[in-house]
């Protein structure tokens, strides 16, 4: 028993909130069927480039939310301004927030004021994975899909009568709390849980001031977030079943803003406010045809003030509201060769705030189709060939027309084996699509300080062009080789642009192209080892002038790296010591590439190598499963900003206990 | 109203136009004697390390980046340098981001004091010299700060309206433009010997500079183009005297704010132009006649001087803030002579005689 706490004590956690019932896996390599994401998909040989991380694999990350999963995946780059506390939204493909489309098991949730969801704020502990779709997708998803689409889907409440509980403490004063409760059994569950994180997050860091180095404690960086929410899901009958998911979100933080010396800081504070409601009823009229509808409610409110800048006698206080209505509906028709969905979704924005005094509206009405036909082929060593066309057409509040057609395909090849490598599969894919992105409520409608939103900016738009393929096989475990090549062109970027005195304003000039490789080698044995090992290079560039005489045709877009590269290992130790159940090791290494900081490239900061580490043991007692997680980020202590004069935290722990009774 | 130009230039680009640059850019420490000009080269808002003073010599046609930086053991000027006086062998320079008036001295370019003004935001400067005291506006304190000139010490603080920018002193009086970044309307009159305000001078709205030019002050108001109903540009003056308003100019464009007056006693104010976030135009604004020469000089200017010596102007082009800024001379007939690249948002300058 003795040895049992002292393995305890070494072994420790980090992270949040976790399901107890897993298993150790962290890598899955078989076919994941997509199902929350709108379109059912096999992740091995469908023609969409799909991505998933599922919640064991999240478990096996360090970090506590959807963005440090994110920052683990093909082709992105989170970009971040500060440890825990800081905004951090995506970059996909070299593209900016605002070309990845976000759902919420499958139904929209981007900021349509700014498109800077900031993902730093949602809670890995609700979520039972993230799906990535890398590549043009508007014709699947509409809006803003050009770089890809993300989806976050919500736990499963189908399990019978359990309490989970976690408590974590880490470094800079983060305490976290979690707990849920639920009941129900295989056909119908509910669960309620709540989320509490904080922390003073005055971290250490130093930085380079000119030739100087500067070594201080960030300040006004703490932040305090709490996520209370509610699920259920179920089956009313064999044909008719049902999911529902509520959640409030309630954030408040300092934001220390940009570095300019030890002895200043801001008294910026930002609050946040998200109430969501998402939920979904499913008709299955017989094995082939299923009729889904799925709606979604959305209150989102965010403020950003600083009672130090007095402008005018009134101190700065700017907020804006987004209240979001949704409801998609789509009829699959499947049978073993092909798969036809057909569509309809409308929504309705409504936004208001401090810098958009007229309020706005945002209808949207689009209907769409795809069809995934397996060509049966068997000739040669060809086994099949998918093909997958899809188109929607799409009617938003300005922009009455917006279509957007696509088709893609994948090989299949016969399976073989050429000894000693068995279970070759190889799969090839292709894809071509138009996009587009419309432009946020504050491009169109902003009229606060700085600047005036420009009702006449127009969608951007595009296409993207996709090659690549996968080889998989088993070799003393399971092996997986995925490699891409995208291309992306851009036309009509806004960008704000100067407007006179005192102003900005967003015009449609830029056009950009970013092309490059991704890699992706996962290799698991059984259950007791895995390694994944993802590397991107990516070249985004402006190609025209955005005005006359524009110095900077050519150059490189800021804060794209250069390159990514993520490995992840795992280890099960095959421990079976009294109660313990497992003893699971994980270690991850992140390079982030330099990136510009200035559009004519005469600045860079250097690339970034980020060690982390943690340990997870669990343990089984009368019932009772507990565990504890213990984990190290930046183990090297490296002094890094993502973003130039945000210097983000050096190493860091954080210990983690859970019960699930 | 520079610190929030810069807060909000994240984002752009802007203009180039190019021919002619100087044939020497140097590294090396200037020589004591040498003549010539300092540029205060604003930076980007988000680098702690952004500001730096450039030098240009006219006779070798010369110009010396990072100024301070060489002559300072690599130390940096600071971040968002806002405003620069030189006064015989001393430069007084204000970083408004990083809170700090530093002096320098001109025949070494080291500094010979600085102050820390944590949270101040300290933005323009004004020397009056009878009394030794350097007056520094707050601009989001909306007040003014009083400092011995010699040694930067605090000695008072004195409120005044919303976000303080220019300051120009007539005698013995000091007239502060509270500008409310479009949103005041007023003109604080200070005693520089009480250091009190005297007065308050209702103008137009958005002060942003002034100039004192034979008994008057002449106080630049930017307007508003966001207020409902837009609120137009105009030029104010203000009698030294009765601190009273006495004539009105009207403008029938937007103006940046800055202004300088020339040794032909006319007044010469930065307007704007379609798609120029960063300045516009010069217009000549003959303050007798009220007759406005626009574009006397065309282009996108966001700084200016001009050399009493000879009239030529020295003006600033940040080209957006993305790349590094170019300085343009035009002679005082508003020919161009040449242009030279400074560093990053050239926005105020100095002459060393």
């Amino acid at each position: 028993m003795k040895n049992v706490f002292l393995i305890h004590i070494l072994c420790c956690s980090f992270l949040s909130a976790e399901d107890l019932a897993d298993t150790a896996k962290v890598f899955q390599l078989k076919g994941v069927m997509v199902t929350s994401a709108r379109f059912s998909r096999n992740e091995k040989t469908s023609p969409l480039n799909l991505s998933i991380v599922g919640k064991e694999a999240m478990r096996s990350l360090n970090g506590t939310s959807v963005a440090d999963v994110l920052g683990h995946m093909d082709g992105v780059a989170m970009k971040e301004y500060a440890g825990n506390s800081g905004i951090k939204t995506i970059s996909q493909r070299g593209m900016g927030s605002e070309h990845t489309a976000v759902l919420l098991n499958g139904m929209r949730i981007s900021v349509a004021q700014n498109a800077l969801l900031d993902f730093g704020l949602y809670d890995i502990d609700a979520f039972d994975g993230v799906e990535l779709v890398s590549g043009g997708s508007s014709s699947l998803y509409g809006a803003d899909a050009v770089a890809g689409v993300v989806n976050i889907v919500t736990k499963s409440a189908r399990e019978s009568f359990s309490f989970k509980g976690n408590y974590g403490v880490g470094s800079f004063g983060q305490k976290k709390i979690s707990s849920s409760l639920g009941f129900g059994n295989d056909n119908i569950g509910f669960r309620i849980g709540g989320i509490h994180e904080a922390s003073e997050e005055n971290y250490p860091f130093t930085v380079t001031l000119g030739s100087r180095s500067v070594s201080t404690v960030r300040k006004n960086s703490d932040y305090s977030s709490t996520t209370l929410y509610a699920l259920s899901d179920g089956n009313f009958s064999t044909q008719l079943s049902y999911s529902f998911y509520s959640s409030l979100l309630l954030s408040e933080r300092g934001v220390p803003g940009v570095f300019i010396s030890p002895s200043l800081s801001t008294l910026s504070r930002q609050k946040d406010e998200d109430a969501l409601a998402v939920g979904g009823i499913s008709y299955a009229a017989n094995d082939h045809v299923i009729l889904t509808t799925q709606f979604l409610s959305r209150y989102y409110y965010e403020q950003y003030a600083d009672p130090a800048i007095v402008v005018g006698n009134i101190p700065l206080s700017n907020y804006f509201k987004n209240n979001d209505v949704r409801l998609l509906s789509h009829l699959t028709v499947d049978d073993n060769q092909s798969r036809w969905v057909f569509g309809g979704e409308f929504g309705r924005l409504t936004a208001t705030g401090s810098s958009i005094k007229r309020g706005a509206i945002r209808n949207n009405a689009g209907v769409f189709f795809s069809l995934e036909q397996t060509i049966p082929i068997h000739f040669g060593i060809v086994e099949n060939v998918i093909v997958l066309p899809s188109a929607r057409v799409d009617a938003v509040t300005k922009f009455p027309t917006l279509f957007s057609p696509s088709i893609a395909a994948s090989c299949v090849f016969s399976q073989f084996t050429l000894d000693p490598l068995e279970d070759i599969l190889v799969v090839g894919r292709i894809g071509i699509s138009k996009n587009y992105s419309v432009p946020t409520f504050n491009e169109l409608y902003y009229s606060g300080g700085g600047g005036i939103g420009n009702p006449e900016v127009r969608p951007e738009k595009g296409f993207s062009f996709d090659a690549g393929g996968n080889v998989s096989f088993n070799f003393f475990g399971s092996h997986s080789l995925t490699t891409k090549y995208f291309f992306i062109h851009l036309n009509d970027r806004i960008v704000w642009l100067p407007a006179g005195s005192f102003g900005v304003t967003p015009k449609n000039v830029r056009m950009v192209e970013s092309e490059g490789v991704e890699l992706n080698y996962k290799y698991t044995s059984d259950d007791y080892f895995g390694f994944d090992l993802k590397y991107s290079l990516i070249s985004a560039r402006k190609i025209a002038e955005d005005y006359y005489g524009d110095p900077n045709v050519g150059r490189y877009l800021i804060y794209v790296p250069s390159e990514n590269v993520s490995v992840q290992m795992f280890v099960a130790l095959p421990l079976k010591i009294s109660s313990i159940s497992s003893v699971e090791i994980n270690s991850e290494f992140r390079r982030i590439g330099f990136r510009y900081t200035e559009e004519d490239n005469s600045k860079i900061l250097p690339s970034v190598y980020l060690f982390n580490f943690n340990i997870r043991t669990a343990l089984s007692m009368f019932d009772v499963q507990s565990f504890f997680k213990f984990s190290i980020n930046n183990i090297t202590n490296q002094q890094y900003q993502i973003m130039y004069s945000y210097p983000m935290p050096g190493r860091s722990f954080l210990l983690t206990a859970g019960i699930q009774i | 109203m520079k610190h929030a130009v810069s807060v909000v230039a994240v984002l752009f680009l802007f203009l180039a136009g190019c021919k002619n640059d100087p044939s020497a850019v140097s590294l090396s420490n200037i020589a004591p004697t040498t003549k010539g000009v300092y540029i205060l080269n604003e930076g980007d808002f988000n680098d702690p390390v952004g500001a730096k003073l450039t030098f240009y010599d006219p006779k070798t046609d010369s110009v010396f980046k990072n100024v301070y930086e060489t002559a300072n053991n690599n130390q940096s000027l600071g971040n968002l340098g806002d405003d620069m006086i030189l006064d015989g062998t001393k430069l007084y320079t204000v970083m408004s981001g990083s809170d700090e008036v530093k002096i320098l001295d001109v025949n070494t370019n080291k500094v010979l004091t600085s102050t820390q003004l944590n949270g101040d935001d300290p933005h323009d400067l004004c020397l009056v010299k009878n009394i030794n005291r350097l007056f520094v506006t707050r601009l989001y304190k909306n007040s003014i700060l009083v400092l011995n000139a010699t040694t930067l010490a605090v000695v008072d603080s004195i409120s005044v309206g919303a976000n303080p920018l220019g300051v120009v002193l007539a005698d013995s009086l000091l007239f502060v433009c509270n500008s409310g970044y479009g949103s005041s309307n007023s003109v604080s009159v200070i005693n520089v010997n009480s250091l009190k305000v005297t007065k308050i001078v209702q103008v137009g709205f958005g002060p942003s500079s002034a100039q004192f030019i034979d008994g008057k002050i002449y106080v630049v108001c930017a307007g508003n183009p966001y207020a409902v109903p837009k609120v137009p540009s105009a030029i104010y003056s203000i009698s030294a005297v009765s601190k009273a308003v006495v004539d009105t100019i009207s403008i029938d464009n937007y103006l940046f704010g800055n202004s300088a007056v020339g040794p032909d006693g006319k007044l010469y104010v930065i307007g704007t132009a379609n798609g120029s976030f960063f300045g516009g135009p010069i217009h000549q604004v003959d303050i007798k006649s009220k007759i406005i020469a626009k574009n006397y000089i065309d282009g996108v200017f966001y700084g200016m001087a001009i050399d009493e010596t000879n009239g030529n102007f020295y003006l600033g082009d940040v080209r957006n803030f993305a790349t590094d800024g170019e300085v343009f001379i035009y002679t005082k007939t508003g020919t161009f002579l040449k242009k030279f690249s400074a560093q990053k948002g050239p926005a105020v300058f100095a002459f060393k005689r």
